[in-house]
């Protein structure tokens, strides 16, 4: 469908738009103006400077802290990439009893407030006899991740026609064929964009982490540990390379999930 | 012009597919000559559409057999019988352009893309879509999609091509054309098509036989000459064309090939085609409405006198609409034969050949198909 580019217009419906987003976007605004302020103050500015920028790369606990995010956030959902995929199959094309309450209880980790499942999570790998590790944190954000993935792939599925594979079935190919070169390209955008967001939120994640870390942390909750010694403009330097990093995401994720007319 | 020799390609014995209550598929027997044209026909949820299926191997019957040349194939997956279908929805990839779709069948069977290229460069010259190689199906027409999806059934050169409804999302004009190009693909090709649609005319203008389904039933496998002009049961003679129905009972059996039927205290000569009739049954009197004469010239067995209630001019002809008692006969009157001056309300006489007269049990009354 090509959207047709209409002449902007300030009616009442977009002074309403400018309004809202303002309310969105103006405290993202004022951190992005702080982090290259040159005094520590936080009410007024004076001058301008990227040595915060500069004392970020050069402060190892925290790109340690940011390498640690990227492996936890690319393993979580490369994981949550394969279950949920292979979930969102067995909730569309399985049929069985409680199908309805499954596919609500499926959602749960995503809608339940990450204290409590990081203390769920905490009792459980306590009792299992688990350190705090990477692999504790990797654990938790597989949990809410999951879902994401699967919602996603899971909708596309709905829509998708059975006659495709049917048609692959009966011109010949087999049913691994009929996924590999059928099915998996048409819900690839649905994938891809349902990584692009869990992997926005695992990035993002402080709650569920902060419960289940030990030494080995990640960079929200190193950023929410420098909070302790005040607000400094290096945390806005930092938040809005996160916030940068995940805008770019975001953007990435909704042409990929965007409807697509074809289908 | 049968040829008794000839082993059946495609022969369904005894099948019934059930789906939790309802009968898709009830007791079917078809047998399908090599090169035939084959149709079943019949209205939506008559399981014609199961039956192919079946046929294709995405359905397991509950009961019976599937046989395709000699060899059972009931439990043999779609995708090991040599047998390719033309989904009513066209089902072409949406990820793949035309000629990746055509490849497609072929790189299932290992064939290497510079093997497969004459073989999908003939199909697509066949199907007339030459320059269409790199498009998408979102890119070509309706009818366009429609010939990807034969080409990509037929550059396997299957045996049997199975069709689900071709035509039914186009407009007319173009199926007609459509159905042009089907016919001589099949013609030039010599391959089986067994072809499903709910369209009488199409089938009746396409096929070498039919066979007539209504609630998973097959009422009725002929040519489409035998179908329109020697109907097995009244379903078949209500589906198939027009029909005039007149309800009556047996007055007197005359001989063993005609009956006499009593309707309105008119007594009509019927051809005795159901040798099961005995006296006072109830039957239904069916009459093609080309068949019903207006004032005939020529003396005919039945003749009733009535009165016109409706003329309705339709091109090439009139339909008159003659009333007699209760009872109401369409006749079909060629333009040129028509009297112009007659108008409604005027008493007429009508009346036709017993040979062109069919009676049914009463009991068939209920599977006929009610058109207000």
């Amino acid at each position: 469908m090509k959207k047709e580019r209409r002449k902007f217009k300030l009616s009442p419906l977009g002074i309403y738009a400018v309004l809202a987003y303002s309310f969105l976007y103006l405290p993202l605004a004022v951190v992005i103006v702080f982090s290259f302020s040159p005094t520590k103050s936080i009410v007024g500015f004076s001058g301008f400077t990227t040595r915060w920028y500069i004392k970020l790369f050069n402060d190892e606990a925290l790109i340690a802290a940011l390498i640690h995010s990227l492996q936890v956030s690319l393993t979580a959902v490369s994981i949550a990439v394969v279950v949920g995929t292979s979930g969102a199959f067995f909730l569309v094309r399985a049929n069985f009893p409680g199908k309805q309450l499954f596919r609500s209880l499926s959602q749960l980790p995503l809608i339940l407030p990450g204290i409590i499942l990081g203390i769920a999570l905490l009792i459980l790998f306590m009792n299992l006899g688990f350190e705090l590790s990477m692999f504790s944190i990797l654990m938790g954000h597989v949990c809410f991740t999951t879902p994401v993935i699967m919602f996603q792939v899971a909708s596309r599925l709905q829509r998708l026609p059975r006659s495709f594979e049917y048609a692959a079935k009966d011109l010949g190919a087999t049913p691994v064929k009929i996924f590999w070169y059928v099915t998996l390209p048409m819900i690839r955008t649905a994938i891809i964009g349902g990584a692009l967001l869990a992997f926005t939120m695992s990035f993002d994640e402080i709650i569920i982490t902060y419960f289940l870390t030990g030494t080995w942390t990640t960079l929200p909750v190193f950023i929410y540990g420098m909070m302790r010694f005040g607000l400094s403009p290096q945390v806005f330097a930092i938040s809005t390379v996160v916030l940068t990093f995940a805008m770019v995401l975001i953007v990435l994720m909704a042409k990929f999930t965007a409807v697509r007319e074809e289908l | 012009m049968k040829d008794k020799e000839s082993k059946w390609q495609v022969e369904l014995v005894e099948v019934t597919k059930i789906y939790k209550d309802t009968i898709a598929v009830n007791n079917c027997n078809i047998k399908i000559k090599a090169g035939e044209f084959f149709s079943l026909l019949g209205p939506s949820g008559c399981g014609k559409t199961t039956t192919l299926r079946i046929i294709a191997g995405l359905e397991e019957p509950d009961e019976g057999k599937v046989f395709l040349e000699g060899g059972d194939v009931t439990n043999v997956p779609a995708h090991r019988r040599n047998v390719n279908t033309v989904f009513q929805d066209y089902a072409i990839f949406p990820h793949m352009s035309v000629y990746d779709n055509v490849y497609f069948p072929l790189k299932m069977r290992k064939i290497s893309k510079k093997e497969a290229d004459p073989r999908i460069k003939k199909v697509l010259k066949l199907v007339n879509l030459e320059g269409f190689e790199k498009r998408y199906s979102s890119q070509v027409s309706g009818g366009q999609r429609q010939r990807v999806a034969s080409a990509r059934a037929l550059v396997n050169e299957p045996r049997v091509l199975l069709l689900d409804e071709p035509l039914g999302a186009l407009d007319f004009k173009l199926r007609v054309s459509m159905q042009k190009v089907l016919k001589d693909i099949q013609r030039n090709l010599n391959i089986t098509f067994i072809y499903v649609t709910h369209d009488q005319t199409e089938a009746i203008t396409m096929s070498d036989r039919i066979a007539v389904m209504s609630q998973g039933l097959i009422h009725q496998i002929g040519t489409p000459d035998e179908i329109y002009n020697n109907p097995a049961t009244a379903f078949v003679a209500s589906f198939i064309g027009e029909m005039n129905f007149l309800e009556g009972l047996v007055a007197s059996i005359p001989s063993s090939d005609t009956v006499e039927v009593s309707v309105s205290n008119k007594n009509i000569l019927c051809k005795n085609n159901d040798q099961k009739i005995s006296l006072n049954d109830g039957v239904l009197v069916s009459i093609r409405p080309e068949k019903v004469h207006v004032n005939p010239l020529q003396s005919l067995k039945n003749v009733i006198e009535a009165e016109i209630s409706r003329i309705v001019f339709k091109g090439n002809n009139f339909e008159v609409t003659a009333k007699f008692d209760k009872c109401e006969v369409r006749s079909l009157v060629d333009y040129k034969v028509w009297d112009k001056s007659q108008k409604v309300g005027n008493r007429v006489k009508i009346g036709w050949n017993p040979e062109d007269v069919q009676v049914f049990p009463i009991s068939m009354k209920k599977d006929m198909i009610q058109y207000e």
